[in-house]
């Protein structure tokens, strides 16, 4: 079953839910994005013996190029696993480390987040049959190191068909339900060394040039959540999202 | 955002997409389909043939310029998990204030409509019809009764609109602080400053030739003009929009420029075409539109008033009432942060199957609408070409120019980018002009909201316009703003209010663009 997980980060926690046993792997991270211009992202995996160990998966990954403009502020971003520094399978927990060195902006923070395992694409749809009938790409005559190579372009075609297709249809795959996030933290310097103290409650996250980590994750009940409940999040002293298991 | 490969993917099968259903598709078939009688398609390798065979008779080409086409007009695809209102506009405060500006608009014209009791839209009755029909090529000489309409809206209300866009997740503190700008747009968006610029608009250096420079009197042709208008016919004759779209970055010549242009916009005037103009004609002729009569007004307080287009008054009716009729121009709005106003049939408020869009073009003109098609006149005299050439331009560059957006060609960015560069580069003149009280952006807002059109002289404005079509952006136009400042900065210096430097600037048709842009962009020390 899908994971996916609508996070609106706006307003108050609610208690936390119950955990399951671990067992997820990380194919893609999809979020909006709000005024934040700099995000890292870490992850718990078990460590060589046993314990759980934190690495660090993307390092300061540049969403607003200019971070006193409006240039990317608030759009969609996807990370994959290929452009991961270290491999993200069996992951405990994710960390997500906001930076805004700006001063301008009142608040800042990421939206929507969503986390897809592999192996799990769009929901199959009735794509034209146009599309089936694909012939495969003969090799060009001379092929310049600039262009890409046709065979990958068009086997990538189908799939992102699929995509369009989910653009214009906009139906929502099975949901969860919805989470709210009080970020909770404030973290000044290298987001490498972790020392956490609490913010005052209600705070989002502050503009003064620092760091917003998540916590205080928490579930809400969805109206509109279709589909078994399937994977829960716990909330660890307001820090951090835990991935857990999934049908 | 999307990553390279992906992004390619979804690009291609949009294009494929759009480009499935048109003429040029059915062309292509047709022709693969009559190429089977030729002997050299073998069977063995038809495929191999078919495609030699579209390449050498120029077909592939056309495909080729259809589908840079389709990449000019829409942006990059967004990323599958953003909505749809976000290809129009990522941030939601330019979406909100969009949405209010276009509600003001409507209870204008709602006010209007009730207050003159005049329907949105009516038949004509048949003596009317036949009327309208004779007289299709000379609607300049009616003298309808016009004085109880008034525009809509003029560019001053909209740059009002326009000061007042504010961020709310920006410090729009009362005290002015490093972050609150000295001029009246208060968004922060990106703008380029002029090493950008320069490298954008690398073309226009100093040492490159230009046409509004290196073909003036004193220069003799050989040097430049001459081989100039061989590349620009050799550029014809290849019929290569991609290749058109930068040859016409160093201006084109006034003989080839209506085929330049029309090569760049991908514009054939095929039968199909003149077909459809001839059904938009019939629509205005069946159908009366509120719309009409703005347009009407419009074209005689500005077009008529003005000595070099008035002799086109009778073409700009007949382009203007046609394309509000023109339901394909709806299309646009997928990329445009507007959305077009919505009506409904007498007595069905609020039934979905009932509603429709009102003007069938979803656009309402406002005051120095006409502007923008007077210029065209002078290249096209067929109206049903006249009408694609403005359409598509509308849909590619003129749609900006009066809606709020956060795109770089966008108004609101124009605007901020001419305040940045005059801030930047002529600190003292701005300081001076804002201490009394004539902000810049007042005076240069309606020759940006107008391209320039019925400011310059038209050799000028179609040189400038040359320049949209050859790097696909309004910048440029900001630029000649700020530059048309520096210009006149001596006699600007020395103005003690707004009305001294509006009269300063009021006539603009003795300047030269290419050397004015050249100067600021290249030869001003930084």
């Amino acid at each position: 079953m899908p994971v996916r997980v609508a996070v609106p980060v706006r307003g108050g926690g609610l208690p936390v839910r119950g955990l399951r046993p671990p067992v997820p792997q990380v194919q893609e991270i999809v979020f909006r994005n709000f005024y934040t211009a700099f995000l890292s992202v870490r992850v718990q995996r078990p460590g060589p013996s046993g314990s759980r160990r934190w690495v660090t998966c993307l390092r300061d990954y540049c969403l607003m190029p200019c971070p006193h403009t409006e240039e990317g502020s608030q759009d969609y971003f996807s990370l994959r696993r290929h452009q991961m520094l270290c491999d993200v399978d069996q992951v405990t927990a994710v960390r997500f480390i906001l930076r805004q060195p700006s001063p301008v902006w009142l608040h800042f923070t990421i939206e929507e987040l969503q986390i897809f395992p592999p192996g799990q694409k769009s929901p199959q749809k009735d794509f034209p049959s146009w599309l089936s009938q694909l012939t495969p790409p003969e090799q060009p005559a001379s092929l310049h190191g600039e262009l890409p190579d046709p065979e990958k372009v068009s086997t990538e075609v189908q799939q992102m068909w699929v995509l369009t297709e989910v653009i214009r249809a906009r139906q929502a795959a099975a949901r969860i339900g919805r989470f709210d996030v009080s970020p909770a933290i404030l973290l000044v310097g290298a987001p490498a060394s972790p020392h956490f103290w609490r913010s005052p409650p209600g705070g989002g996250c502050s503009r003064r040039d620092g760091v917003g980590v998540w916590g205080g994750l928490s579930r809400q009940s969805d109206g509109a959540a279709q589909g078994p409940t399937v994977a829960l999040f716990q909330v660890d002293g307001c820090y951090d999202i835990n991935l857990l298991s999934y049908t | 955002m999307l990553d390279p490969d992906s992004g390619l993917s979804l690009t291609i099968a949009r294009i494929v997409q759009r480009l499935k259903g048109s003429s040029l598709h059915s062309q292509l078939e047709r022709q693969a389909r009559v190429s089977l009688h030729k002997p050299e398609i073998k069977l063995e390798s038809l495929k191999e043939d078919i495609k030699d065979f579209l390449k050498t008779s120029g077909w592939e080409k056309k495909l080729q310029n259809a589908v840079y086409s389709e990449l000019n007009v829409f942006p990059s695809p967004c990323h599958p998990a953003a909505p749809p209102e976000h290809m129009k506009e990522p941030l939601a405060y330019m979406r909100k204030a969009q949405g209010s500006w276009e509600k003001r608009i409507l209870k204008s014209l709602n006010s209007m409509c009730t207050e003159l009791s005049i329907p949105l839209a009516q038949k004509r009755p048949v003596s009317e019809q036949k009327e309208l029909l004779n007289k299709w090529n000379e609607m300049g000489t009616d003298e309808p009764d016009l004085s109880l309409f008034r525009p809509v809206y003029a560019p001053k209300d909209f740059l009002e609109v326009l000061m007042n866009l504010r961020n709310p997740n920006y410090e729009n503190g009362e005290q002015p602080s490093f972050r609150s700008h000295l001029g009246l747009i208060q968004v922060p968006l990106k703008v380029k400053d002029i090493p950008e610029l320069k490298e954008d608009f690398g073309e226009l250096g100093l040492n490159i030739g230009q046409l509004g420079i290196d073909d003036s009197a004193q220069v003799p042709p050989e040097f430049f003009e001459n081989e100039h208008v061989r590349v620009g016919q050799k550029v014809l004759a290849e019929q290569d929009s991609a290749a058109a779209q930068q040859y016409v970055r160093q201006g084109c010549p006034t003989a080839l420029r209506a085929d330049l242009w029309a090569l760049i916009l991908n514009i054939s005037n095929q039968p199909e075409d003149i077909l459809y103009y001839e059904q938009l004609k019939s629509n205005v002729i069946q159908h009366d539109l509120l719309v009409d009569s703005l347009i009407y007004k419009d074209v005689k307080l500005t077009a008529s008033n003005d000595d070099y287009y008035f002799v086109f008054e009778d073409y700009l009716y007949q382009v203007l009432l046609c394309f509000s009729r023109d339901t394909s121009v709806l299309e646009h709005f997928t990329y445009s942060s507007a959305t077009p106003p919505k009506s409904y049939i007498r007595g069905k408020l609020g039934m979905e199957e009932y509603a429709v869009f009102y003007p069938p073009n979803g656009v309402i003109p406002f005051h120095g609408f006409s502007m923008y098609v007077a210029p065209l006149c002078f290249l096209y005299h067929e109206p049903s070409k006249l009408y694609q050439i403005f359409r598509e331009m509308y849909v590619r560059f003129f749609f900006r120019l009066h809606s709020i957006s956060s795109h770089p060609s966008g108004i609101v960015s124009l605007c901020l980018l001419f305040e940045t560069l005059l801030q930047t580069h002529l600190p003292q003149l701005f300081y001076h002009l804002r201490e009394i009280g004539a902000q810049p952006l007042r005076i240069s807002f309606k020759w940006m909201v107008r391209a320039f059109s019925g400011y310059l002289a038209t050799d000028q404005l179609l040189l400038l316009w040359d320049r949209i079509l050859g790097y696909n952006s309004l910048e440029i136009l900001a630029v000649l703003a700020a530059a048309v400042f520096a210009f006149r900065a001596v006699n600007l210096m020395e103005v003690t209010s707004l009305a001294a430097a509006e009269a300063v600037l009021a006539d603009l048709s003795t300047l030269k663009v290419m050397p004015l842009l050249q100067i600021f962009l290249f030869a001003t020390v930084t």
